[in-house]
C-alpha cells in the first residue's frame, strides 16, 4: 500500500519535470521579447524601421552626421566665436568635452544600430520563407545589409583614415556582424571597405529581386490599402540607394572603374526619359520660398523621415536662435559675400534656399532647406544619398574630360545653371568641388569630399571669405573614449 | 552527587521535583541502578537509564483509588495502545502519559509506545522533557499516535532549515539557532539587529549617510560578499544579501525586519553549504530562517508584551565650526574678499560685511543648528496574544501594535500586524493554516539632515519677529573676468515648516496553508500553499515655497507624486520526509520534494507640478504633469521551479554524513540555461560519541566534541528580471508612414550562467562538562568564479556594458565564538563571551574588463577593480604630505621619487576598509531571575577613508565656503610657509585628488548592548495579579562608540543611542 503511495507520487513529481520547463518562460508583458518580435513579418518589419526612426536621431544623421556638426567639420558655415556651440568643430578640437561627447554618441549610435542590423540579417536566414515570403525577404535582409554598410562606411570615413595604400591595412575600426554585443576586432580600411562592399553587393542582389521601385517607381504616396511597406520607397534603402552608395564606396577606395560603372547603371536605370524614377530639378518652381521644393525631393534617392523637422531649422538656422547656436554664413547679419562666392549662377535652383529673413532685431541671411513651410513638398526629408552626388561621381570618375564636362553640364543644366566648359581635368575638378559642395549642404557630405581627396586647403570658418590651411591629420577624428578605454590597444 | 560519582547527567523537569521528599542514602561501590531503585523507591517518579542520561519522569501511581474514587467504572475500561513520536517521528521514550484529573497514567517504552486502560471521552495528558505538553481525547480504541512538538527551549538543539527539522546532533551543516530568550537578551528594537550581536557571521553594514533611520533598510550580510560590490545600482537589487524565510515561505528583509520580536519563536542562520544548498540557487549569501510561535494548547491564555524605545541623537562624530570660527575661517580663505598682506580686506565693501557679519558673533549669536530637526524619540510597540486549544485544534491570535519614531522630527514608522493561527491535527492528517495582515504607514523627513549641518552658526535661526525668514542672506561676489555669483543662503527651517510629505502606506495580506499526511510512520508527505500580496502607495509633495523652486517659474512650483505598486506572490512546496533509525545504530533521513514560486508585480506612477499653496498636497491641485518626468508602468514577472533532494545519514550518532542535491529553475536565466544544479556534502564525525572517549576517563572535562566539514555549490539570484532577455521597446519618438517601429532596449546575454559560490567549510564545537566552556569554530572559503557582472565592452559592440560570467572573487574567513563560565553557583552564573570575525576576499581573471569602473571611480571613492587585489582595498596615490615650504602636496611615485604630481598611475593600495577582527566582547550574569547583559562591538584592524577630511577639511569649492565645514578645516590648514600642516593651504579652494593622506586606521569600540532583565513565574505579588508570568528587562544601545578616527557619520540622517524596555505578562 505505502509502496504504491510513494510510487505514483514519485510519478507525479517526474511527470512535473517536463511541463515546469514551459511554466518557468516568462515573458516581459510590459516589453517586447524578441522571440515574440520575430514571430511575425510585422515583427520583422517593425525591427527595420525601428532602425530608420533611430537614424533620425539628433546624435546621428537627425543632426549631428549631417546639418550640424558634420557640415561644420565640412567648414560651409562662418563662426568666430569660440563660444559658438560648434567652435570645436570647425577648429578641429577633437579633444574638447564637446567634441568628445558628440563624436562618442554618434559612435554609440551607430554600432548599437548596426548591431540592430545584424539581428535582423541573422533572424532572417538564408532564404525567404512562409515567414518572410519573397519580395518582403529581399527588402528586410536586403536594407538592413545595406544599412549596416552604410553605418560602417560612414564610421570609417569619419574615424579612419584617408585612403591610400601606405595605411589601407592600419588597424583602424570594427566591422561588426555580430547579432548579440560582442568585442569585435579593429580592421584596416581595406577588410573593411571589402566588408562595405561585399554587404552591398549582397544587399543589391537582394534588392534587384524585391524592390518595387525598379518597376513601380519611387511611389511618394500613401498606399490605398493603408500599408505602405512597398510605397515610400526613397524613406528606405532602395535598390537604387544601395547602389549608389556602392558607387560611393568604390570612389572611397579610389577604384574609379567600378564607380563609375555603378554611377552609369544608375543613371541609365533611373534617368530614362521614358520613365524616370528620378530626376533633377524642382517639383514646384514657381512657389514662394517658404513652399519651395528646397530639398529637390525627385532626386533624393535615399532621405530618413522626421516628423519634427521643423525643430532642426528652429534650433540651428532661424534668425531667433541665439547667435552661438545658430549656423550662418556670416556673423549673424546680412553679408552675402561667402553665398555669392559659392553659387555662380544666379538662376541656381539652389540659390533660393538662401533668404534674407528680417525679424525685430534685423535682417539676417538665412538657410531655409529645413524650414517647413505650409505647402512645403516632403516636409518630413532628411536627405543622405541623391542623384547629383551619383552624377557627380560619374564625372569625376570619367576617363576622358569631354566625358567628364558632359556629366559635370547634365547636373547644371538639372540645376537651371549655365554649363561650363573646364580646360582641364584640374579646372573640371574644381567645378565638381563647387557642385558638390552647392549640392549636399546641410547633408553631412562634404567634410568626406574633402578628406577623400586629401584637399590641404578649404574654406576658412573664421572668414566670411579665403581659405585656410587643413591639416590632413585633422581629417581623423580619434576613436572614442567609450571605445578605446575599455580596448586597451 | 550522583553525577559526581559516576558521571552520569540527570534531565528532568523542574516540576518534577515538587512532590519528591529528600532522601539521605549512604551507599558504597551499589550498581548505579540499584542505587537508584532505592533512592526512588518512595518518590513519585520513575528513572531510566540511556547512555549516559538518567531520565525522570513522573511514575504513574499504582494505586490512585486510595486517594481518589474513579470516575468510571472498570467494566467501561478498555485498553488504549499508542506511540508517542516527535515531529520528526522520532519515538519519545519515557514520555509520561496521565489520564486528565486523575492520578492514573503510565508512560512510554523505549520505542515510545505506551498501554493503558481508558474510557472513551477521557483526555490524555503527556509530558516529556523538552516537548510541549499536549493533549489528546480518547475518541476509538484504537492505535493512538500522539506528535509532540518541541518546546520551545529545546529549539536551540534542534536545526529548523524551513525545509526540513534536524537534530542538531546529527547536522553536518554550520548553523546557528536562537531563540527569542536569546534575542531580547541584547535588543527589543527587531530581530535582526540582535543576531548581529549574537553571531559573528552576520553582519549590518554601517550606513554612514543614512544613520539610525527606521525607515532605510539595513544592508546585511552573512559571511562577507559573494558578489562583486559597488555595482549594486546596476543589478537592481542588493546582490549579497542573504535569503529570508519566514515560516517555511520565502520572505523579504522588509518584513523581517518590521517583524515584532514577540512572534518570533527562533532565528536559525544557515551558513554553509550543506546547511543551505537545500535552497539551491538562493542560497548562495546564507539563509535565515525564521519561525514564529505556535499556538500553545491549554485553556486560553493572553499574554501582553510591550517594547518601549527612547532614542536620542549622536552627534558626537561631529566637529562642527562656531560662529566665531566660522567667520575667521571665512576671512581666512578670502571668502569675503582678497586680504592684503598684512590681513586687512583690500575692498570697503568686504571689510563691510565682515564687520556686521562680527558684530552679530560679538552680540553672542552662535546658532546651534543640528538639535532642530531632531528630538528625542519614543518608539513603542504593543503585542497581545490569546491562545489556547486541545490535542486536535489549537489557535492563537496576535494583535501587535507600534510606532517606531525616528530621531530625525517627522520620520516614524507605524506598523500593525494581525496575525491568525490554526493548528488541527487528527490520525495522521495536520492542517495547519497561519493568516497574517500588515499595515505599514511610513513617514519620512522631508528636509535632509545635511541641510542643517551646513547651515551657518553666525545666522540667526528666527528673526526679529521670532518668525523664520526663507533667506537667510544674499550677496553676490566674483568679477567681471570669472563672473558674477549669486549667493544664497535658505534656512533650513524654513522648508522644515513648510507642509513637505513622503510617506508610504503599504497593506500586506499573506496566508500560508499546510497540509501534512502521514503515509507511515517514517514517511510524511507535506504540502504547502502561500500567497503573499502587497499593496504599496508612496506619495511625495515638496511645497512651492521649498527652497529649492526658488526663482523658478510659478507654474512649475510644488511637485507632486505618487507611486502605487502591487506584488502577489504564490509558493507552492510539496515534499515527502523520511526519517527512521534502522538496527538501532543507522539513523537515515531523506527529503525529496519540490518547489515553486511566482513573483509578479505592476507599479505606475506620475509626477505633477504646479502649486499656489502647500495646504492640499494632492494631485488635483497642481497646474500640470511634469515636463521632465514621463509616467511610468512597470510589469514584471518571475518564476522558479525546484526540486530537491537532502539526506542525512548517521551511524551510531558518531559519523554523520549529509548530502543535498536541488534542481533549479528560473525565468531570470537564459533560455538555454534555465536549470542548474547545486549539490552539497556534508561529514561530521562526533568525537564526543566514540567508545574510547566516553570510557576514557581523562576526556570527563570535555563532553563534547564534533567536527564538521563541507563543501557545495549554492547560487545567487538576486539579479534583475530579463538579464539574460533581449528585449525591444516600441519607439514612440519619431513616427513614419511604416508603421510601428521597435528598437532593443536591452541586450540580455541568453548564455548567461547562473551565478555560484563553491563555499567550503571546516569546523569543530565543543563544550566542556557541565557547560563551562563552549567553543564553536569555522573556517570557510567561499569562490565564486564566475561572477555575474556588467563587463564594460568597447562601444562599438553596439552597448557600453553586458551582462556575462566574468571573474572571480575569493573569499576566506573564519568566525570564532566562545563562552566561558567564570562562576558556576547554584543560583548565580557569571559568563563572558567573545565571537569575532575575519574576512579576506580577492578579485581573480577579470582582466580590463572592469577598467570603465576604475575610470570612473578615480576621484569619487578608492575602490578598484584589480586581480589579486581584495574589493574593499583602498587605492590612492601614496602622500608624503604637506610640503612646509610651499604648501603643496608631495606625492610617492611608483619607483619611489618624491614629486609634486598627482598621477593615478602611481597608486597603490594605501588600506583596507575590512577589520583584522571584528565582533563583541561581553559578559553576562544570571542570578535567580535576574539577567545581566553587556555586549561590546569591537573593530581592530583595517583602514577607513575619512569622507570628511576630504569634503569637509579640503577640497571645499569656493560656492561651499560659506557652508559651515569641519573645524579641523580653519585650524588644521597649512596657512604659511614653515607650517607642519596635515591639509592643504586653506586658500586652496581646488580639488585635490584622493590621496593616502584621507586613510586613517579605524579602531572602534561601541556599547552595542548593555541589558538588565528580570523573569519571574512565582513570586506571590505575581499570582496577585492573576498572572503566571512576568518579565522586565531595560537596555542600552549604541550607547557609547570610541572611535580613532573623528569622521562624520549619518550625514543625511543621524545616528541614535537608545535606551528600551520591555514588560512582557503572561495571564
Amino acid at each position: 500500500m505505502t509502496t504504491i503511495k510513494i510510487t505514483s507520487i514519485c510519478l507525479l513529481l517526474i511527470a512535473s519535470l517536463g511541463s515546469c520547463k514551459k511554466w518557468i518562460d516568462v515573458k516581459p508583458s510590459d516589453r517586447l521579447a524578441d522571440e515574440q518580435l520575430f514571430s511575425t513579418r510585422e515583427g520583422y518589419l517593425s525591427a527595420l524601421n525601428g532602425v530608420y526612426v533611430e537614424l533620425t536621431k539628433p546624435e546621428i544623421y537627425g543632426a549631428n552626421m549631417t546639418m550640424t556638426a558634420l557640415d561644420v567639420l565640412g567648414q560651409y558655415y562662418y563662426m568666430s566665436a569660440s563660444t559658438h556651440q560648434f567652435y570645436q568643430f570647425a577648429s578641429f578640437n577633437y579633444t574638447g568635452a564637446t567634441t568628445r561627447t558628440v563624436f562618442d554618441n554618434m559612435w554609440k549610435k551607430s554600432y548599437e544600430l548596426i548591431v540592430n542590423c545584424n539581428i535582423i540579417i541573422d533572424q532572417c536566414g538564408e532564404s525567404s520563407n512562409p515567414l518572410l515570403p519573397a519580395p518582403y525577404f529581399g527588402i528586410v535582409k536586403g536594407e538592413a545589409l545595406a544599412l549596416r554598410a552604410m553605418l560602417h562606411f560612414d564610421m570609417l570615413r569619419l574615424f579612419g583614415p584617408i585612403w591610400s595604400e601606405a595605411n589601407k591595412d592600419v588597424p583602424c575600426i570594427p566591422y561588426n556582424k555580430a547579432p548579440r554585443p560582442e568585442v569585435t576586432p579593429l580592421l584596416g580600411s581595406a577588410t573593411i571597405m571589402q566588408h562595405v562592399i561585399d554587404d552591398l553587393t549582397a544587399a543589391v542582389a537582394l534588392l534587384k529581386e524585391a524592390d518595387p521601385i525598379i518597376t513601380e517607381g519611387v511611389r511618394h504616396e500613401t498606399s490605398s490599402t493603408g500599408v505602405n511597406d512597398f510605397y515610400y520607397r526613397q524613406y528606405r534603402l532602395n535598390y537604387y540607394a544601395a547602389k549608389a552608395l556602392l558607387a560611393r564606396a568604390y570612389l572611397w577606395k579610389q577604384d574609379t572603374g567600378n564607380a563609375l560603372r555603378e554611377a552609369q547603371e544608375i543613371l541609365t536605370a533611373v534617368m530614362d526619359p521614358a520613365r524616370p524614377v528620378f530626376k533633377l530639378g524642382v517639383l514646384n518652381p514657381a512657389a514662394i520660398p517658404a513652399d519651395y521644393d528646397h530639398m529637390m525631393m525627385q532626386e533624393v534617392l535615399f532621405a530618413l523621415y522626421t516628423v519634427n523637422r521643423q525643430n532642426i531649422f528652429d534650433d540651428f538656422f532661424s534668425p531667433d536662435q541665439v547667435a552661438t547656436r545658430r549656423l550662418s554664413f556670416n556673423n549673424n547679419d546680412d553679408n552675402q559675400s561667402r553665398k555669392n562666392a559659392l553659387y555662380d549662377d544666379q538662376n541656381d535652383f539652389r540659390l533660393k534656399a538662401w533668404i534674407t529673413q528680417n525679424t525685430a532685431s534685423g535682417s539676417f541671411l538665412t538657410h531655409i532647406k529645413y524650414n517647413v513651410g505650409a505647402n512645403t513638398p516632403a516636409p518630413n526629408m532628411i536627405p543622405l544619398i541623391r542623384l547629383s552626388e551619383v552624377i557627380l561621381i560619374a564625372a569625376e570618375c570619367s576617363p576622358t574630360l569631354a566625358e567628364g564636362t558632359a556629366y559635370l553640364n547634365l547636373l547644371r543644366t538639372g540645376m537651371n545653371c549655365v554649363s561650363v566648359a573646364p580646360a582641364n581635368s584640374t579646372q573640371l575638378k574644381d567645378y565638381i568641388t563647387l557642385e558638390f559642395r552647392k549640392a549636399v549642404i546641410g547633408e553631412g557630405q562634404m567634410f568626406f569630399y574633402y578628406k577623400r581627396n586629401a584637399f590641404t586647403t578649404v574654406p576658412n570658418h573664421a572668414s566670411v571669405s579665403g581659405t585656410k590651411q587643413m591639416q590632413l591629420s585633422n581629417y581623423t577624428v580619434p576613436l572614442p573614449i567609450s571605445e578605446i578605454s575599455v580596448r586597451g590597444n | 552527587m550522583v553525577e559526581k560519582e559516576t558521571g552520569y547527567v540527570f534531565f528532568y523537569n523542574k516540576q518534577l521535583l515538587e512532590n519528591t521528599k529528600p532522601v539521605t542514602l549512604s551507599v558504597e561501590n551499589m550498581p548505579l541502578g540499584t542505587f537508584l531503585q532505592l533512592a526512588f523507591k518512595n518518590q513519585p517518579l520513575n528513572f531510566r537509564i540511556e547512555g549516559k542520561t538518567i531520565t525522570l519522569s513522573r511514575k504513574s501511581m499504582v494505586k490512585p483509588e486510595e486517594t481518589h474514587p474513579p470516575i468510571v467504572q472498570a467494566d467501561t475500561l478498555r485498553t488504549v495502545t499508542g506511540r508517542v513520536i516527535s515531529e520528526e517521528g522520532e519515538p519519545i521514550p519515557g514520555a509520561s502519559v496521565l489520564i486528565k484529573g486523575t492520578q492514573k497514567g503510565t508512560s512510554t517504552d523505549n520505542k515510545g509506545n505506551f498501554t493503558l486502560q481508558a474510557v472513551m471521552g477521557q483526555i490524555l495528558v503527556f509530558t516529556a522533557v523538552g516537548y510541549e505538553q499536549t493533549e489528546v481525547r480518547v475518541r476509538a480504541f484504537d492505535h493512538i499516535i500522539v506528535k509532540m512538538p518541541l518546546a520551545a527551549d529545546e529549539m536551540k538543539d534542534h536545526v529548523v532549515t524551513g525545509i526540513y527539522q534536524r537534530r542538531k546532533e546529527s547536522f553536518t551543516g554550520s548553523s546557528a539557532t536562537f531563540t527569542v530568550k536569546e534575542l531580547k537578551t541584547v535588543s527589543n528594537q527587531s530581530p535582526l539587529q540582535a543576531i548581529k550581536t549574537l553571531d559573528p557571521s552576520f553582519a549590518i553594514i554601517e550606513n554612514t549617510e543614512f544613520g539610525s533611520d527606521p525607515n532605510r533598510l539595513p544592508d546585511i550580510e552573512i559571511r562577507g560578499k559573494t558578489s562583486v560590490i559597488g555595482l549594486t545600482e546596476q543589478y537592481g537589487t542588493n546582490p549579497n544579501q542573504p535569503l529570508f524565510i519566514l515560516d517555511g515561505f520565502e520572505s523579504t528583509l522588509q518584513v523581517i525586519s518590521d517583524l515584532s520580536m514577540d512572534r518570533v519563536e527562533s532565528i536559525t542562520i544557515l551558513k554553509d553549504a550543506a546547511a543551505t544548498a537545500i535552497y539551491g540557487s538562493k542560497a548562495a549569501n546564507g539563509v535565515v530562517v525564521v519561525e514564529t510561535k505556535r499556538p500553545i494548547a491549554g485553556r486560553l491564555r493572553l499574554t501582553y508584551n510591550l517594547n518601549s524605545t527612547l532614542s536620542f541623537p549622536d552627534f558626537s562624530d561631529y566637529n562642527l565650526m562656531n560662529a566665531e570660527q566660522k567667520l575667521e575661517f571665512e576671512k581666512q580663505t578670502t571668502f569675503l574678499g582678497s586680504l592684503t598682506p598684512d590681513g586687512n580686506f583690500v575692498t570697503d565693501a568686504a571689510d563691510a560685511k565682515y564687520n556686521a557679519k562680527l558684530a552679530e558673533v560679538k552680540r553672542g549669536v552662535n546658532s546651534y543648528w543640528l538639535n532642530e530637526p531632531v528630538r528625542n524619540a519614543f518608539t513603542q510597540r504593543h503585542t497581545l496574544t490569546a491562545e489556547g486549544g486541545d490535542a486536535t485544534l489549537r489557535y492563537s491570535a496576535t494583535l501587535s501594535v507600534g510606532e517606531n519614531q525616528g530621531v530625525m522630527k517627522g520620520s516614524a514608522r507605524k506598523l500593525t500586524n494581525g496575525n491568525i493561527r490554526l493548528l488541527y491535527r487528527k490520525g495522521r492528517i495536520a492542517v495547519s493554516n497561519n493568516l497574517s495582515i500588515d499595515v505599514v504607514n511610513a513617514t519620512r523627513e522631508t528636509v535632509p539632515f545635511s541641510a542643517f549641518s551646513r547651515a551657518n552658526p553666525y545666522h540667526r535661526k528666527y528673526n526679529a519677529t521670532g518668525g523664520i525668514d526663507q533667506i537667510l542672506e544674499q550677496f553676490s561676489y566674483g568679477s567681471l573676468t570669472s563672473g558674477i555669483f549669486n549667493e544664497i543662503y535658505f534656512n533650513p527651517l524654513y522648508d522644515f515648516h513648510n507642509n513637505n510629505l513622503n510617506k508610504q502606506e503599504s497593506q500586506g495580506f499573506t496566508n500560508n496553508f499546510e497540509l501534512e499526511w502521514r503515509v507511515s510512520n517514517a514517511l510524511r508527505a507535506r504540502v504547502r500553499a502561500g500567497i503573499n500580496r502587497i499593496a504599496v502607495r508612496d506619495e511625495i509633495f515638496r511645497s512651492p515655497f521649498n527652497a529649492e523652486f526658488y526663482g523658478t517659474d510659478p507654474l512649475k512650483r510644488g511637485v507632486y507624486s505618487e507611486q502605487n505598486e502591487r506584488r502577489i506572490n504564490y509558493d507552492g512546496d510539496f515534499s515527502l520526509t523520511y526519517g527512521k533509525l534502522l538496527a538501532g545504530k543507522h539513523r537515515v533521513n531523506a527529503v525529496v520534494g519540490m518547489r515553486l514560486n511566482q513573483v509578479s508585480s505592476v507599479a505606475g506612477s506620475y509626477e505633477v507640478r504646479g502649486f499656489v499653496g502647500d495646504d492640499f498636497p494632492n494631485a488635483s491641485f497642481a497646474y500640470d504633469y511634469s515636463d521632465v518626468k514621463r509616467a511610468v508602468y512597470l510589469e514584471s514577472k518571475k518564476r522558479s521551479a525546484s526540486y530537491f533532494l537532502n539526506t542525512g545519514y548517521s551511524f551510531d550518532d558518531r559519523f554523520l554524513l549529509d548530502a543535498t542535491l536541488r534542481i533549479d529553475g528560473a525565468s531570470v536565466f537564459g533560455s538555454s540555461r534555465q536549470f542548474t544544479t547545486i549539490w552539497s556534502m556534508g561529514l561530521a564525525w562526533n568525537i564526543h560519541n566514540e567508545s574510547f572517549f566516553k570510557n576514557n576517563s581523562a576526556y570527563d572535562w570535555l563532553s563534547s566534541l564534533r567536527i564538521r566539514a563541507s563543501v557545495g555549490n549554492p547560487g545567487n539570484q538576486n539579479f534583475s528580471d530579463y538579464i539574460s532577455a533581449r528585449v525591444y521597446r516600441y519607439n514612440n519618438e519619431n513616427r513614419n508612414p511604416f508603421g510601428p517601429s521597435v528598437i532593443i532596449s536591452n541586450y540580455g546575454n541568453p548564455e548567461l550562467k547562473w551565478q555560484k559560490t563553491l563555499d567550503r567549510n571546516i569546523g569543530f564545537d565543543l563544550q566542556t562538562a557541565n557547560n563551562r566552556v563552549r567553543l564553536f569554530f569555522d573556517y570557510f572559503v567561499k569562490t565564486t568564479d564566475p561572477l555575474l557582472v556588467f563587463v564594460t565592452v568597447p562601444s562599438s559592440a553596439g552597448t557600453v556594458s553586458v551582462t556575462d560570467n566574468l571573474g572571480g572573487q575569493e573569499q576566506k574567513g573564519f568566525t570564532v565564538t566562545a563562552n566561558y563560565a567564570l562562576l558556576q553557583r547554584r543560583e548565580f552564573t557569571w559568563m563572558i563571551n567573545l565571537n569575532a570575525r575575519h574576512l579576506k576576499s580577492r578579485y581573480k581573471n577579470f582582466g580590463n574588463a572592469l577598467s570603465n569602473f576604475n575610470e570612473k571611480n578615480k576621484g569619487v571613492n578608492m575602490t578598484r577593480y584589480y586581480d589579486g587585489a581584495s574589493p574593499s582595498d583602498l587605492w590612492a596615490v601614496p602622500s608624503l604630505g604637506i610640503d612646509p615650504a610651499t604648501g603643496r602636496e608631495v606625492f610617492l611615485t611608483k619607483d619611489g621619487h618624491h614629486t609634486f604630481v598627482h598621477n593615478y598611475q602611481d597608486e597603490v593600495v594605501v588600506g583596507n576598509s575590512d577589520p583584522d577582527l571584528e565582533g563583541i566582547i561581553g559578559t553576562a550574569v544570571f542570578y535567580k531571575g535576574f539577567t545581566a547583559n553587556i555586549a561590546l562591538r569591537y573593530r581592530v584592524g583595517g583602514q577607513i577613508f575619512m569622507q570628511t577630511l576630504y569634503n569637509k577639511v579640503e577640497n571645499i569649492p569656493f560656492q561651499m565656503l560659506g557652508m559651515n565645514q569641519d573645524k579641523r578645516a580653519l585650524t588644521d590648514r597649512w596657512q604659511k610657509p614653515g607650517d607642519n600642516a596635515k591639509f592643504k593651504s586653506i586658500k586652496e579652494i581646488t580639488s585635490n585628488p584622493m590621496s593616502s593622506r584621507f586613510v586613517e586606521d579605524n579602531n572602534v569600540l561601541a556599547g552595542e548592548s548593555i541589558s538588565i532583565g528580570y523573569e519571574n513565574t512565582s513570586a506571590r505579588w505575581i499570582k496577585a495579579l492573576g498572572a503566571s508570568s512576568v518579565t522586565f528587562r531595560v537596555y542600552m544601545n549604541d550607547i557609547f562608540r570610541v572611535s580613532t578616527v573623528l569622521n562624520e557619520r549619518g550625514i543625511d540622517y543621524p545616528f541614535a543611542r537608545s535606551v528600551s524596555f520591555s514588560v512582557g505578562v503572561r495571564f
